[in-house]
């Protein structure tokens, strides 16, 4: 077996004759290859294939779950390093912003800031708040699948592409989809790729579609309980009838705006004018004054924090059951230690950075309510030093078998698009 | 009901004839001189032994193979094919559905479910002698769960039933396709079907959250689910829209809407359907959402007001647009105060709005029964789908009208003008061969103008046969191989809804060569 450095100078050599020495990096212990468009993916895809390389594609790495370029893969014990990352940020391509249509075509390598700032001035924008906030690459974002606050009232990634350029692992480039809000021809393999996570395939170019971008925007922040009050206070207004763009509980020490005593409460409001006052008021008699109110730029500002402190790095976990069985878990959780803690209110699923000085020991307490509310637990990203596949050292995955669930279904489809087994549902413990 | 062969009283099963491969399906195959009808000229004969063991799992009133009661199951809505069913099988819970399905995967006898058969792509028709699984039985509402917005249904619930059900609650189903009045959940699954309102709210992939599906060789996997944290393949997306190809729902998870507070809806009138376009565009880039945006042309409005429907629309109208929005009540007199007056810019002749629920419901009847009335105009219909990006619709619109007088066929346009969604309805005679020639032609050259426009070729409808040839113009020979690769996985002998979606050539259930 070749020594780790050899095999890498190995692997940067070949791809240099394909990609050049700027689609070529090798900053980290493992090689960077870097291509700019689908042809050159797929020519590094086919390459890895014949040579029998493990590929991990990355974006930004700032989307809160893995970065290897950020050291939070290779080294771990018990997690096999990729034999190559596939960095996507060359992946620039085109910037096809069409007002009229409201929609827009890009290189999955640009970030969701990019497109924000080239379609503001037509009023437009791209209804989206992933974790890891606008630098986050388009690529990574239909990637992940992940959605933030805003899914409530626009809908997830997936509720938003129209269509994408695909190389699956045998280097084979699939157009999906295409450039109109409803289309139903053939097998939806856009939904599909959405989410996947690296395992069918590298996402090179996206088409989403956009929306107006609201008249008036605005956040009520109530504060000042405890997590129980917190909790029954936010769901009660959560329920409420009214068209919500977000709908978050926060407990621990956030950044400001979003800091203040207690527990908080966040609702956002977007819309006409009139139409927000009408809610406003609505929600002044069934909650009393809110300790703050943001309004416009400022109300986008909380939000967009949010979204940007979950790709801080440190251990970060997800608990998730149906939204009405939260409350089953909360007096467990009053008395875990966490740094911060957010709960989308509507989805039920709880995001909880335990901070670097509480232990993974603590929160097996909270392994036993999950199981009884139906809910499920996976570390996103766990604490250093610990193991890192599903099952080993460190606080256990639980409630997410979905390969059991499907019967391996998933495994073979993936297979289809990955026969060499390159991408990381193959190589990589845990990934599906 | 006598004691012993619980196959005594069934009729023998049809027409002798041995068990045929799949037929090569064109969209619209060659007319027979004597039947204008294409029939399957090989229905499928099953074994008294196959039948009896499906009288088993399901009773005797579940199984049907009397020709006359399986008539009404030789078509859907795509009225211009008929194919007779092997036989009907009526499953009442998940775990018969599951029996029903392993047993003719042992038998290897390719089946297709079917809701309530209204679907407009062909996508229930027993090509080759299929067993039709109805879902006809498996209509309950397993749970409604108001706390979490959330209900689980059996796949033969009827889309307006569950909205009615939830009402109560202050919540709905926001898919609405024109047919829920008698449409089913698991035939919205199939077709990832939309509806006027999805402009504003999505389509029906935006709300199922989890599904039970029975995979084609009888299994039973659980697919998403909304108490399940994402992660992992979209299973449930993939499932959605795959037109009973990659096995049947049995129970379906969806997620459900607040009802909005307040609906207003106006009816601007133009002289052509360029201006009512124009019309829309202005709406929608002036950064208006509107919950639904529909036009109809002058022929469609002719049908209507011919009809016991009549509306009220103007008989000399060049087009009719719709436009409603729906929200939080305060601020949408404004809303529909701006669409007025673009409606006005474009020349509108007359703008109608409602001032109460029973106007605004009287300005929709035009539009929502547009589809029925078409029968006035000629006996036979042939309805397209194909969705364009908004922009592109006054061009299109114009290329239809001119791709219609020059085959000499007449077109009724009906659509989703905030999705590009087109529904030009070609009005035709079967008894007609050569009409039928031209509505083929001219269905062909829409397509085609369509796709050239950038768009594709169905946007609710779904592929199913009809469409299944024209799969090419818009998926790559590695798409399509990609998707029948993804059939193969969940169907590795291709019995589930064969001959549907894919086109020759791909793969197991489509035909010919592989």
């Amino acid at each position: 077996m070749t020594p780790v450095a050899d095999r890498r100078g190995g692997v940067l050599a070949r791809l240099a004759t394909l990609l050049g020495e700027e689609g070529v990096g090798a900053e980290s212990e493992v090689a960077v290859a870097r291509p700019a468009d689908e042809e050159e993916v797929s020519a590094v895809l086919r390459l890895a294939g014949e040579e029998g390389w493990s590929v991990l594609p990355e974006g930004a790495g700032v989307g809160g779950e893995l970065s290897p370029l950020r050291g939070r893969v290779a080294g771990a014990p018990g997690i096999r390093a990729p034999e190559l990352i596939l960095s996507t940020l060359r992946l620039r391509g085109v910037l096809e912003h069409e007002p009229a249509d409201l929609t827009v075509r890009a290189g999955a390598g640009r970030t969701l800031g990019e497109i924000q700032d080239a379609v503001r001035g037509a009023g437009q924008w791209l209804a989206l708040d992933p974790p890891g906030g606008e630098g986050v690459t388009l690529g990574g974002m239909v990637a992940t699948g992940s959605a933030g606050p805003l899914r409530i009232l626009y809908g997830r990634p997936r509720d938003q592409l129209l269509g994408l350029i695909l190389v699956d692992g045998a280097g084979r480039i699939l157009r999906l989809g295409g450039k109109v809000v409803k289309n139903v021809a053939g097998f939806d393999l856009v939904r599909l790729s959405t989410g996947s996570r690296g395992t069918l395939g590298v996402v090179t170019e996206v088409t989403f579609r956009l929306y107006p971008l609201p008249e008036a925007d605005r956040t009520m922040v109530w504060s000042g309980m405890d997590l129980r009050e917190g909790w029954e206070l936010g769901r009660r207004l959560a329920r409420l009838p009214l068209p919500l763009a977000g709908a978050e509980l926060l407990a621990g020490g956030w950044p400001s705006p979003l800091d203040g005593p207690g527990v908080r409460v966040l609702l956002r409001l977007v819309g006409s004018g009139p139409a927000l006052d009408r809610m406003r008021a609505g929600l002044l008699e069934a909650a009393g004054l809110p300790l703050a109110e943001l309004e416009g730029e400022a109300s986008a500002r909380a939000w967009a924090t949010l979204a940007e402190e979950a790709g801080q790095p440190g251990p970060l976990l997800r608990v998730h059951v149906l939204p009405e069985r939260g409350r089953e878990l909360l007096p467990t959780l009053q008395e875990l230690p966490f740094d911060r803690l957010a709960l989308h209110l509507l989805v039920g699923t709880f995001r909880i950075a335990p901070g670097a000085t509480a232990a993974p020991g603590g929160y097996e307490r909270l392994l036993e309510p999950i199981r009884i509310a139906g809910g499920s637990l996976r570390p996103v990203r766990r604490w250093p030093g610990e193991g890192g596949a599903a099952g080993e050292d460190g606080l256990p995955e639980t409630g997410t078998d979905a390969g059991g669930r499907t019967g391996g279904l998933a495994g073979r489809i993936a297979a289809g698009f990955d026969p060499r087994g390159i991408l990381p549902g193959s190589w990589r413990e845990g990934w599906r | 009901m006598k004691a012993g062969d619980p196959c005594a009283g069934i009729p023998p099963a049809p027409a002798a004839g041995l068990r045929s491969p799949v037929p090569r399906a064109a969209p619209f195959p060659g007319v027979d001189a004597g039947d204008p009808i294409q029939v399957d000229p090989q229905p499928m004969s099953l074994d008294r032994n196959l039948l009896r063991r499906l009288v088993s799992i399901v009773g005797p009133d579940a199984v049907l193979t009397d020709p006359d009661r399986l008539l009404v199951y030789e078509s859907d809505a795509l009225t211009q094919y008929r194919h007779r069913p092997g036989a009907v099988v009526l499953p009442g819970t998940t775990e018969a559905l599951s029996q029903v399905v392993s047993l003719l995967h042992e038998e290897e006898i390719p089946f297709v479910a079917r809701g309530s058969g209204t679907g407009l792509s062909g996508g229930a028709l027993a090509v080759g002698g299929s067993v039709v699984i109805g879902t006809a039985r498996m209509n309950r509402i397993l749970e409604l769960d108001p706390a979490n917005r959330r209900a689980r249904v059996q796949p033969g619930v009827i889309n307006m039933d569950l909205t009615r059900a939830a009402l109560p609650h202050g919540l709905i189903y926001a898919p609405d396709p024109s047919s829920q009045t008698a449409c089913t959940l698991g035939g919205n699954v199939a077709e990832n079907s939309g509806g006027p309102h999805c402009l504003k709210y999505g389509v029906t992939n935006r709300y199922v959250t989890g599904l039970t599906v029975v995979l084609p060789d009888g299994s039973v996997v659980e697919l998403g689910g909304m108490a399940r944290d994402e992660g992992g393949l979209d299973l449930v997306g993939l499932f959605v829209g795959s037109e009973g190809c990659f096995g049947i729902a049995a129970e379906i998870e969806v997620a459900l809407v607040p009802e909005a507070e307040a609906a207003r809806a106006l009816l601007g009138i133009f002289r052509s359907m360029e201006e009512a376009s124009r019309a829309v565009t202005d709406i929608m880039s002036r950064g208006m959402l509107p919950a639904a945006l529909e036009i109809v042309d002058r022929e469609t409005i002719r049908a209507v007001e011919a009809s016991i429907f009549a509306a009220g629309y103007p008989k000399d109208a060049g087009a009719a647009l719709v436009v409603e929005f729906d929200g939080v009540d305060a601020g949408l007199e404004d809303e529909v105060a701006a669409a007025v007056e673009c409606c006005r810019r474009a020349g509108a002749s007359e703008v109608r709005t409602a001032a109460t629920e029973e106007e605004r419901l009287a300005l929709w009847r035009g539009r929502k029964k547009a589809f029925g009335t078409m029968g006035r105009l000629a006996p036979d219909l042939l309805v397209q789908d194909a969705t364009v990006p908004r922009t592109r619709l006054p061009e299109v619109l114009e290329q239809v009208g001119e791709i219609g007088r020059r085959y000499g066929i007449l077109v009724a346009n009906v659509f989703h003008a905030g999705d590009g969604n087109l529904h030009p309805n070609l009005l035709f005679d079967r008894r007609d061969p050569d009409e039928v020639r031209r509505v083929e032609a001219a269905s062909r050259e829409i397509m085609e103008i369509c796709i050239r426009a950038g768009g594709t070729i169905t946007g609710e409808h779904g592929v199913g046969l009809d469409k299944r040839n024209y799969m090419p113009l818009v998926c790559s020979p590695e798409v399509l191989e990609a998707m029948a690769r993804v059939k193969a996985t969940f169907d590795p002998r291709g019995l589930s809804n064969p001959g549907k979606v894919l086109p020759d050539g791909y793969g197991p259930g489509t035909g010919a060569a592989a």
